[in-house]
């Protein structure tokens, strides 16, 4: 079919197709182009066959054809008259344009010279007169060539480009293995045994109001198959040693982590529609970075709030709450314990890296209220003491380091579909984070959090501000990253667009599939991520399921890196497919050499009774 | 008869009769009965409030066998 000229300029470097049979004289126009989108599709039903001096779109337009043409014949030289010297002129205008701007910008004069001020001391007759003058002033009496030099010195002098990497700062994490929980006495740390006080739980019930009863349960690896209420967040056991948020030394416990479960007082999940309750191990995708990894022993709290309370934002924030009195014990000890039972550190480094491309995440976070809300800037690594939820800052652009995100910055609220919520132990480990700061080709200068309002016009005004955030950092490209799916979507396409018009090169990652497939666009969304894993394109309510990995970074880098080169990104199929994914996954290993391991998805999980009646009958 | 799958989408109207943090209730006009959903799931240009009046477009239900 014949293309408009927009699309003529759009594709101006693919192969020049008739659509139709011509006659010769003719001037060729869109009208008289075949769309390029459906080009392979001819070459490969075997209709097309394009030669190697086939011309391309923006060469032919306005030529004339020389002969009469069938259609779906490529436009060779032959063919065609009056060939434009277009794309030659072209380049040369954009290479002097380049050197034109060069030049203009080491002219800048600078300006601002300040008057001196004069003391002026008339003496008409005197003896023995001392004066003593305090050197400040003293230099300003100096002849006027002299005050010309003082200040040509301090005159802002342009900055020459010495750029060299720097460390701005590190963060050191110090694991400490357990690999037994048991109730006692009181808490503390005992070579690897954590020992939880038995009655701590009554202090928990009692710090909050709309907390009606706290089981606190030790779940161990062979106890995996029992039944659990919908897991509200998975979280690490961590506390400052030394320093802030981001930086200094962090303490956290391997083999052993906090996860928040609970009801109401009737038995209703705390979920919103969709909840991971049921057999732990049919129910969690263990190993991602926000799950449970296999064998870790889960010290589990099944709160019950009030009736009702559950789809009310302060129901489920008391639940984490109360949660957090019983791991804030927990850190104390942390804090305290034996240095000889570190079994490893690692260390976090926070670089500049020069010359390299400049690239922010972007992670846009739920913020509709209740069970959507995330507590940021605790105190201690995923602690809710010291923290504000980001609801209540108005959702606006929180600008942190990529180290801050690493030592629990974020204590995540959010119970969303649990195939692609990210938790707060998916903050502490996230992958996309972890890959572009240790990537030698990158320059990751910070992490940007923003809420996602209810409201469009709320949706559109922290959009903006968002906008601005990235304008003035000055990147090279971007990476937008959002969890769950829905109205979310659609500040998450206004976040891309405000970048994209900026003309930065900008890479979305979301889970999509085919229940999330989204129902907004624009044009600089040329380049996405689907974080989907699900064997159907579902949320199949499986913690963490769909949520961002080591391999959806890998190709989010890839795709970025390609991006901000020059190259453009293939067009999305309409309809979703998991072989997309493969494709891109074996360009990316050819391309590096590397291996990328893929994640598993529920397929291995054995079935619930949830999944076969609702989500696999086909199966 | 050949067997021929319905699919029609039509335009539906309600009303919002119930907001929760964790949802909204719309019931629809026309006496053709309610549904709920999380408001992620809802796309307003403000706050929703009770008493609002939706569209969208739905096909009728089919029993998947």
């Amino acid at each position: 079919m014949a293309i408009t000229a927009e699309e003529a300029r759009e594709h101006k470097d693919e192969f020049a197709i008739t659509c139709c049979r011509f006659e010769a004289g003719e001037e060729i126009k869109p009208s008289n182009l075949e769309d390029p989108n459906i080009v392979p599709d001819l070459e490969d039903s075997g209709l097309l066959e394009i030669p190697e001096n086939c011309l391309k779109i923006g060469e032919v337009l306005g030529a004339k054809l020389k002969v009469t043409v069938d259609a779906l014949t490529p436009l060779t030289p032959d063919l065609v008259e009056g060939l434009k010297e277009t794309v030659a002129e072209k380049k040369e205008e954009v290479e002097e344009s380049f050197k034109e701007k060069e030049v203009e910008e080491r002219v800048v004069p600078i300006k601002g010279i300040r008057d001196s001020e004069y003391v002026r001391i008339h003496i008409g007759e005197g003896k023995d007169i001392n004066l003593d003058i305090p050197v400040c002033i003293s230099q300003g009496f100096g002849a006027d060539t002299k005050s010309e030099n003082i200040v040509k010195d301090s005159a802002l002098e342009l900055k020459e480009d010495s750029d060299e990497d720097k460390i701005i700062r590190t963060l050191t994490r110090k694991h400490f293995e357990i690999d037994e929980v048991k109730f006692g006495d009181e808490t503390k740390i005992q070579g690897t045994t954590l020992y939880i006080r038995e009655n701590i739980v009554e202090e928990a019930i009692d710090s909050q109001d709309l907390v009606t009863n706290i089981e606190l349960d030790i779940i161990t690896p062979d106890r995996y198959g029992e039944y659990s209420n919908t897991i509200m967040d998975v979280q690490p056991i961590a506390v400052k040693e030394e320093g802030g948020l981001g930086e200094g030394i962090t303490r956290v416990i391997d083999g052993a982590v906090v996860v928040v479960t609970g009801t109401d007082e009737k038995g209703v999940q705390i979920g919103e529609f969709g909840s991971s309750e049921g057999e732990i191990d049919r129910n969690v995708l263990f190993n991602r970075p926000g799950s449970p990894d296999d064998g870790d022993i889960l010290i589990k709290t099944n709160v019950t709030i009030k009736e009702g309370k559950n789809m009310e934002r302060p129901g489920p924030m008391a639940a984490h709450r109360a949660t957090d009195v019983i791991t804030q014990e927990i850190r104390e000890v942390l804090k305290k314990a034996d240095e000889e039972l570190i079994v490893n550190e690692e260390e976090f480094v926070q670089k500049h890296r020069a010359k390299r491309k400049k690239v922010v995440i972007v992670k846009e976070i739920m913020g509709q209220g209740a069970m959507h809300d995330n507590f940021i800037m605790p105190d201690e690594p995923v602690g809710t003491l010291g923290a504000k939820a980001n609801v209540d800052l108005g959702n606006v652009p929180i600008v942190v380091t990529p180290l801050q995100i690493l030592d629990g910055c974020i204590h995540a609220l959010t119970c969303i579909g649990p195939a692609s919520k990210e938790t707060s132990r998916h903050y502490f480990r996230e992958p996309l984070v972890l890959e572009t700061m240790n990537d030698e080709d990158i320059d990751l200068l910070a992490v940007v959090l923003v809420g996602s309002p209810q409201a469009n016009n709320e949706k559109f005004y922290v959009s903006r501000l968002l906008g601005t955030t990235v304008e003035a950092m000055n990147v090279d490209g971007a990476i937008v990253t959002t969890e769950g799916f829905g109205n979310n979507h659609i500040d998450f396409a206004s976040h891309i667009e405000e970048i994209g018009k900026r003309d930065i090169p900008v890479v979305g990652m979301t889970f999509s599939g085919v229940q999330g497939e989204l129902v907004v666009g624009n044009k600089y969304m040329d380049a996405m991520i689907d974080l989907n894993k699900s064997r159907q394109g579902i949320e199949n309510e499986i913690l963490s399921n769909n949520c961002l990995t080591k391999e959806d970074a890998k190709r989010a880098l890839a795709m970025l890196k390609a991006k901000m080169a020059g190259e453009t990104i293939k067009k999305a199929e309409r309809k979703w497919s998991s072989d997309i994914k493969m494709n891109n996954i074996a360009l990316i290993e050819k391309a590096t050499g590397e291996k990328i391991e893929l994640e598993p998805n529920e397929t291995l999980l054995k079935m619930s009774e949830k999944r076969k009646k609702i989500y696999e009958k086909d199966k | 008869m050949k067997e021929e799958s319905f699919i029609n989408q039509n335009y539906f109207q309600g009303k919002i009769t119930d907001i929760s943090d964790g949802g909204v209730k719309i019931e629809f006009f026309g006496r053709l009965g309610s549904i709920r959903i999380p408001k992620r799931m809802l796309i307003s240009k403000e706050e929703p409030k009770i008493g609002s009046e939706v569209g969208f477009m739905m096909t009728y239900p089919e029993v998947l066998e």
